[in-house]
Parts: C-alpha cells; structure tokens; sequence
C-alpha cells in the first residue's frame, strides 16, 4: 500500500527565513498497512501529553480511495508558514520523515533489503513530545525515538525537535545504524562512537537533499554553488540558533575538520569526544558530496585530477563549454547533479556500512569498508576513490593513501570450495569454516569469537551499459581482545575491545569481494584512555552494579562500565551521546 | 586515659553517632583536659536501618560519657536524617523537654553550610537546584504513595531520608543547641573561635560554600501523574497501548519514562551526602579522617583542592557504599599502598544490612580491608559500639 504525508523541510528555521513551502509530500512504498497514529507495522507514533502522560487522539488514517491511489492521514491543521505547527501536523510529519529515512537506507542499490530493529522487535515507537529538555535520541533499551522540546534562548519560543527533519533523520539513522552494526553501541573507541554521530549526520543530508524544492531554491539562491550556502550541511539549524542566539548550526559538515595534530587549532577536534570527532568524518564525506556535484556539472574537476563519474575528458569539457555559453547548466542539470551526488554518497557509504566489521572500529575501517564495496562493485571507476583516499589522508585520518590499500575480487581457494547455500544456513558449517581459517581471518588461536548470522543481500549496481543485481554473502565474526588500560582513577588495569573480520563473498562467482578486519594503533587506544578519563571525572562511568538504580535496571544518566575477569568492557556506551551534553 | 585517644561510632543501626574523646594539652599551661567532639547521631527512617529505639541507650552512654561536663563541639555533617534525627528524637521524646540540650549544653556547634538559614538567599543556583530537588522529591513521593505502592520499600529510604520537612524540624532543633556559637562550616573558611582545641588540630577539607557544584542533572519524570502538582494525580490512569501498537514494547516503554525517578532519587540523595562536613582531627602525630557521607563529587572535589593527606583512621562514608570511598588515585591518596609511616592504619564502618540498596559495598570494604584494619557494626550487630584508640 502507498501513503503519501506530508513532512516539514528539513527544518522550520529554513522553512520560515528561505521561502520554501514549509512541507514535502514523502510516498511511503514499504508497508502493507497502516493505522491510526499514525501507525504501521515498522513505526508508531505514541503522542503522550507532557503535562498529563495521557496519550493524545491519534490522527485517523485514510484508505486509498483507488488500490493504485496513496492512502494518507487526516491533518486537521496543515503546517502554515511562520505558523503554530499543530500536534496532527507534527505527528504526521515525524511518521513521514522516519520512513524517508527508512526507505532510502533499503533501496536496492543500497542496503538492498528491510532493515531490521537492533532491539529485536518489529515496531519502533516515537515520542514526539518527550518532555522538556534541548535534546532528542534514540534508545535502544525502550525502542524508541524521543523527540524533547524547549524554550529558545532570547526569544523564549518553545522548540520541538520532532518538527526538524534534520532531527528525525539524525535519530531515525542512529536505529537504523544500530540494527546494521549493533556492536558499535558498546565500543571503547571514541572513533566507533563518532561514526554513529557521523552517519546519523550525513543521514540528514542525505534526506535533505532528497526534498526537490529545497534544492531547487538553495540552488537559485547560490548561483548553483552549494559550497556557499550551509542549508545542507548545516545540521540543527533551528536547535542551535535557540541554544545561542550567536550560533548558526550545532554541527556543520562544510568544514576541515582534521585529526591532523599539526592542523590549524579550528580545525582540530577533541579526539576524545565523539561529537566532536565526527566532523573529521563527516566532513569528508561530505567534501566527496561536493567535489562530485562539482564534476558532475563541468564546474572543477576532481582533485585527483580523475573524473569521478561518467564523463570522459572529452565529454567533461564539452559540457563545461555548454555550461558557459549557456546552453546548458540551468536549475534542471544543476538539480540532477545535486540529486546524483547525494546518490552516489548514499551508495558508497550505506553499503560500506555492509562492509564495515563492526565493533572498535576506526575512521579508517569505514574508508577501508567504504572503498572495497566501491572496487568490488565498480572496479574500473577508480576516480572517486583516489579522492576519498586524497580527503582522508588530507585530514590526518590516515598518513597516507597505502593504508586505505583494500583487496578485492580475489580468489580463495578454501571459499571457492564451499558450499554456500549450508554456509549461510548452517551455524555449524559457518563455525567449522572459521575455526579451520583463523590465520585467513586474523582471529589469534585459543580466543573465543562469535560468528554473527549470514548474510545473504542482492543489490542493485549502476553501470554505464545499465543496472545489473549482484548477491553477495557478508560473514562476520567477532572476539575480544585485552589491552593495558592507563586511565587510573580506580578502573581496572586491563580493559576489552571488540574486534571484528567481515568477509564478503560473491555469490555466484565466489570471488572475494572484500577481507576487512578493525584495526587498532597506538593514538586509538591514547582516544580511549582519554574517553575513559572524562567520563570518569564526569562520573557518567559508573563500574557494575553503581550503574543501576535502586530497582536495578541501568540508570539513565550512566554508561556501565562491567568489570570481566579483571579487565574493563563498556556496556552501553552509545548513550554517552545524549547524555553527556545538550544536543543530538 | 589522658593519654589516649578514642573514637567510638555507636550502633544506631543505618546511621551515624561518633563520639570523640581527644586528651588536649594546652601548650602553655601544660595542663591536659579531656574534650569531646560529638558527630551527628541519627539513623535512617525505613527499612531494617531504621529504628528509634536504639536512640535512648546512645544518649545515655553519651552523657554518662561527658560525666556532667559540657560537650566541646557538635558537628552536624550533613541534612539527611540518618545523621540528624537522633538528638531531636531523644530530645522531643526520650529525655523531659530541654533537658537533653542542657545537659549535652554544647560549648561549640558545627552546621554544614548550607543549613544556615540564610544560605538559599545568598546562593542563588544552589536554591534553585534545591528547589528543583524539593519538587522531584514530593513528586515522586506522591507517586509512590497513590500510585505505585508495590514500588515503595524498594525507594523508601531514600524519600524518608531526604524529607525536606522533616530534616528542617531536626536541623532547627540542632540550631537551637547553641545559637550564638553555632557556625555554619566549609572548607576555606576561618575557623579561629569555632572550638576549644588547642593541642589537637581540626581541618575542615569540605564542603565547599557553594553548594550548588554537587548537583547532577535532573531527568525528565514521566510518571502519569500530570504535572506532579498534589490534585493533578487523580484521574489519569495508565494509558494504553493503541490498536496496532506492540503491546510489551509499549509497557516498556511506560517502564522506561518512570525510570528517571531512579537517577533523580538517587541525584537528592547524592547531591545531600556531598554537603557533608568533611574534616581531618590531627593529634600527636595521628591523622583521623570523618567524612561524614562524602560521596564522589566531593572526593573529586577535595582530590582537585589538594587537601586529602594519608590518614591513620578513617570513618568510612556513606556506611560503606562504594561512592563513599571511591577507588584509584583518591583512595591512594588517604590510604596509600605504601604507608607514610609505621602508625597503625584502621577504619571503622557505621552501616546496617537491607536499608539502601548496595550498601555495604563488598567489594570497597575488602578493598579498605587491604590497607587498613576494617571493623564494621555488621560484625556483631549487637555490640553498642566500635572503640579505636590512639596512643599519645
């Protein structure tokens, strides 16, 4: 069944000082049915009353009138302008904005498949009125999304984060990612942590770059550059400016922000802080967003000096030569160049995330992640990824492009001889192949690991002569490893990393078509050790059972540090990104 | 005896009553008086902890102690009543009216600063905070005595030890033991005039003035209650899951909107503890540490001031929970692996079994059992009390 909502662009800041008609209609294509709410078997939106805790009316759902004809919900008070955004209207709008981040995440030439919940149930619930606080996240433990509000500084306008679709897809990304990478919510490393708050980030983008008329309008309003204009890549425009009148964005992706300890000091991050950190890799993916946008459209060519996309030299300068003498290069080309970047961003980095072994994982595990899914499945395009590698080293993510060096469609004589359909199937038979090939898949002998469940997923590749489906099988297999743990301050001397190895295979040739296994260096562990200490001085790290309230369960306020055998593992971790300051 | 120091905590169950008996020689004269330091005495209002009988026999040991001599200081560490309701209860209840502050008739009172009677107009935030607190705390006491009745014994000893009316009725009770020589105590304040001593020396390493610095941050309370103004609990009911809604994840969740109350109480209650006069008794060469229910802020806080030396005896905090004596570089700091010198090192733990959930902490009493020599009331919980000399 369709449904078609409507949702509020990107941000009612945006809406309200760019012109831009304050909502999108977003077609949901994935559900089977819906009810009142709204409700679906995947979403519900649960409206409690912050004042009362009762649950508010639902917004009553309307059929199709035709099998082929959108059902939809019955708004009684549309989103005006510069106007009061009504409960119907923002409970409509969040249910929309949850699904247009859903659906691009599943489209075949992405994930390729429904994505799953990491808290093992169907239905994720939404609290669009959360209570009163200038924050929003995602809870595993409770499966679901919480929107807060709050007054604005200055103004003393009350702010609903639900009514931001920058917001909702930040969050709505942080529950898809924890269902693909669950692993990454009790990592140790600062890094895994940033990867979260950077995909959740480019999530956003990603969406908002998906609303035609916002495009259409920044792009008319910027002469076609987006590099002058911070609408996409400004993440919370809204939030922030109620924060502070003096601040324009929380946390904005056009930047150069760098790990590079020689780099200028406003471009270098506290290593220690995930939010912080996550725009040295958002930042560069979103510098991959532009530079691509800029080729597609003839306008500067790629800083390898490659082309990125399509066009061969001849076929680059041609269209720059259309686009000066203006025969083409109007609001339409400038359009479908934005539109494909964001693509071709969106491919690169949700199936990167397939390739991505999760656990402690570093920036550079996700290039590594994000390269072998482009080389497996492009091989002869290899501009954009001697970019990506160029944006990496640039950024002191790594000290150069060798380190991102990744191996793909190679044989392995031990997998050409299995036999896939049992592979996949059979616990046993996945057990048996990586006790047989630990030294293949780096797992040290005598170590406990895990074998996660198979995968077996069918994308959609794009080619020049066409679409073409590829089905491949992801295994990975995690253990844990040991380390000295200088923090001090009372925690244990040894602490636990996770480390994982994803193999991919292709299923029909059994070719390889990706080897990863997390790395971890010296400056990682230092990230750690620093994390460890502020949480500790902040007292957010709370040892065993001091993490539990007195009814046992885990308290909010607190990450769980669990002592195993002497050393320290975290439990939860994830939630030091909404605890540990005010933001998303 | 007058050569000898002596502490003794009584058992009052899940609560504190230390006397101090210290063989001070004036420096000029020569001449040693024995005085005596009362801390506190109280004991928690619910659970196994909590029972007033213990009350009168203290009292009467107390007395019988100072033999009809004045006490030379009182010290009230912190506002909980597991530290202030004892002298109040003997006083209303046990002893004929005034008799007890007369006879006690401390020559010196020590008050933790934030229970001067001004401290709110003078601290904004801290008023604020403790506003907030008040507020948290009716709320959830409402809470659990309309709605959620099952809930009550596993939160009571936190709600009946933070009451904030209560603990008021008690501190002016301890206010009026001496008015014109009480002070009002934190760390960095002048402290000439405020007790007898003169051999012994009495170091106050906390609080601070403002208080408002142990305050965590207060979650947001779902409990169905409206707003949690008294009257607004009436009517609502539980809600129900919706037609099409996962019927657990929806309890669940209802679960997980009421578990603020877990962080909050315990944030009162913590937030309380870290008010707690924290003070160093130096004689003839003895470190003695009473800590009154330091918990971690504080420690973080003394720890940052530089003011924690190696002791030779420590009052555990907080009856033995692990934020009480948090571990690493403060636990190094007052009871360091390598002793600084070859004097007896011993701890002592006021605490009762089944008041607060995790406390005793086994693991931090085996820890200090590693540096010192640990008794603790649970080692005979009909023993009246744990004595510790130190020679002179």
């Amino acid at each position: 069944m369709k449904l078609k909502v409507p949702v509020i662009v990107k941000d009612p800041e945006v809406s309200e000082w760019k012109d831009i008609r304050p909502t999108e209609d977003v077609e949901i294509t994935s559900e089977s049915s819906f009810l009142d709410g709204p409700t679906s078997p995947r979403v519900a939106i649960l409206d409690f009353g912050p004042k009362t805790g009762e649950l508010s009316p639902p917004v009553k759902f309307i059929p199709p009138s035709k099998p082929t004809e959108p059902g939809g919900y019955a708004v009684q008070h549309p989103v005006e302008s510069g106007g009061r955004v009504a409960r119907d209207a923002t409970n409509v709008s969040v249910f929309g904005a949850i699904y247009k981040a859903i659906e691009m995440f599943e489209e075949p030439d992405a994930m390729g498949r429904r994505i799953t919940w990491a808290f093992g149930a169907p239905q994720l619930l939404v609290v669009p009125r959360a209570g009163e606080w200038a924050n929003a996240y995602y809870e595993r433990e409770s499966h679901s999304l919480q929107f807060f509000f709050f007054k604005a500084q200055g103004n003393g306008v009350i702010v609903h984060t639900s009514h931001s679709q920058d917001i909702v897809a930040h969050e709505t990304t942080h529950a898809i990612l924890d269902g693909l990478a669950p692993d990454l919510f009790n990592a140790i490393s600062p890094q895994s942590l940033a990867i979260h708050e950077g995909v959740a980030d480019l999530g956003a983008v990603l969406c908002a770059l998906r609303c035609r008329e916002l495009s259409e309008t920044v792009l008319k309003s910027t002469n076609y550059s987006i590099e002058r204009s911070n609408i996409f890549s400004g993440i919370g425009e809204q939030f922030a400016g109620a924060l502070s009148e003096n601040r324009d964005y929380l946390r904005n992706l056009l930047n150069n922000k760098s790990l590079d300890p020689n780099a200028p000091a406003a471009d270098r991050v506290d290593r220690s802080e995930p939010h912080d950190l996550s725009q040295v890799l958002s930042g560069a993916l979103y510098s991959m967003l532009l530079a691509t946008y800029e080729e597609l459209r003839g306008v500067r060519r790629s800083p390898s000096g490659k082309h990125i996309v399509e066009p061969s030299e001849e076929e680059f300068n041609q269209r720059k030569l259309q686009r000066v003498s203006g025969t083409v290069g109007g609001i339409g080309e400038a359009m479908k160049a934005l539109f494909l970047a964001g693509e071709r961003l969106k491919r690169a980095l949700f199936r990167g995330l397939d390739y991505l072994p999760p656990g402690d994982v570093t920036f550079a595990d996700l290039g590594r992640a994000i390269l072998a899914a482009d080389q497996a499945s492009h091989p002869d395009s290899e501009a954009q990824r001697d970019d990506m590698r160029a944006e990496f080293v640039r950024r002191g993510i790594v000290s150069n492009a060798k380190e991102l060096a990744v191996q793909t469609r190679f044989d392995m004589p031990v997998v050409q001889a299995l036999n896939l359909d049992e592979f996949i199937e059979s616990d046993y038979a996945a057990y048996r192949f990586v006790e047989a090939n630990r030294h293949l898949l780096s797992i040290p002998a005598g170590v406990t690991f895990c074998v996660r469940p198979r995968l077996c997923v069918t994308k959609l590749y794009w080619h020049r002569n066409g679409p073409e489906e590829a089905k491949e099988v992801l295994l990975k297999v995690v253990w844990t490893e040991q380390e000295a743990n200088p923090a001090g301050d009372g925690l244990p001397a040894q602490r636990r990393w996770l480390r994982v190895t994803t193999l991919i295979i292709d299923y029909k040739t059994k070719k390889i078509h990706g080897l990863l296994t997390t790395t971890r260096g010296d400056a990682d562990r230092e990230d750690t050790t620093q994390m460890l200490r502020r949480l500790q001085a902040t007292d957010v790290l709370r040892l065993d059972d001091n993490a539990l309230g007195p009814d046992r369960r885990p308290l909010r306020g607190a990450v769980q540090g669990l002592v195993v055998e002497g050393a320290l593992r975290l439990k939860h971790a994830g939630r030091m990104l909404h605890i540990v300051s005010t933001g998303f | 005896m007058t050569d000898t120091l002596t502490v003794r905590l009584y058992n009052v169950r899940f609560g504190d009553a230390v006397l101090i008996t210290v063989p001070d020689r004036d420096p000029k004269s020569k001449k040693v008086i024995t005085r005596r330091i009362l801390i506190d005495v109280g004991n928690v209002k619910a659970g196994e902890g909590g029972d007033d009988k213990v009350f009168k026999p203290v009292l009467e040991s107390i007395l019988n102690e100072l033999g009809g001599e004045p006490l030379d200081l009182y010290v009230m560490t912190h506002q909980h009543m597991d530290h202030v309701q004892g002298l109040p209860y003997a006083g209303w209840k046990v002893f004929p009216a005034d008799d007890l502050a007369k006879r006690l008739a401390p020559r010196h009172v020590w008050l933790t600063a934030s229970a001067a009677p001004d401290y709110y107009d003078r601290h904004d935030k801290a008023r604020k905070q403790k506003l907030e607190a008040d507020r948290q705390l009716q709320r959830i006491a409402l809470y659990l005595q309309t709605r959620a009745p099952a809930l009550q014994p596993l939160y009571a000893s936190y709600v009946a030890n933070n009451n904030p009316q209560e603990t008021e009725q008690c501190v002016q009770f301890l206010r009026q033991l001496n008015p014109k020589n009480t002070t009002y105590v934190y760390r960095g304040m002048k402290m000439k005039g405020t007790h007898p001593f003169t051999e012994a020396k009495l170091d106050v390493w906390a609080p601070e003035e403002d208080t408002s610095d142990y305050y965590g941050r207060f979650e947001p309370l779902f409990l169905e209650d409206g707003d949690g103004t008294e009257g607004a609990l009436a009517p609502a009911a539980a809600p129900v899951a919706p037609p099409g809604v996962d019927l657990g994840a929806f309890l669940n969740l209802l679960e997980a909107r009421r578990a603020g109350m877990s962080d909050n109480l315990l944030n009162i209650d913590q937030s309380a503890n870290n008010t707690s006069i924290v003070f160093a008794l130096e004689w003839r060469g003895w470190r003695l540490l009473f800590p009154g229910d330091a918990e971690t802020r504080s420690w973080k806080t003394m720890q940052r001031e530089g003011v924690l030396k190696p002791v030779h005896f420590l009052k555990v905090a907080h009856h033995g929970s692990h934020n009480g004596t948090p571990d690493g570089d403060l636990f190094e700091a007052i009871l360091p692996a390598q002793a600084p010198d070859d004097r007896r090192r011993r701890a002592a733990i006021s605490t009762w079994v089944d008041t607060y959930p995790g406390i005793p902490h086994a693991a931090t009493n085996q820890r200090l059992a590693t540096r010192c020599t640990l008794k603790s009331m649970l080692d005979d919980k009909t023993q009246q009390y744990i004595e510790i000399e130190c020679e002179g």
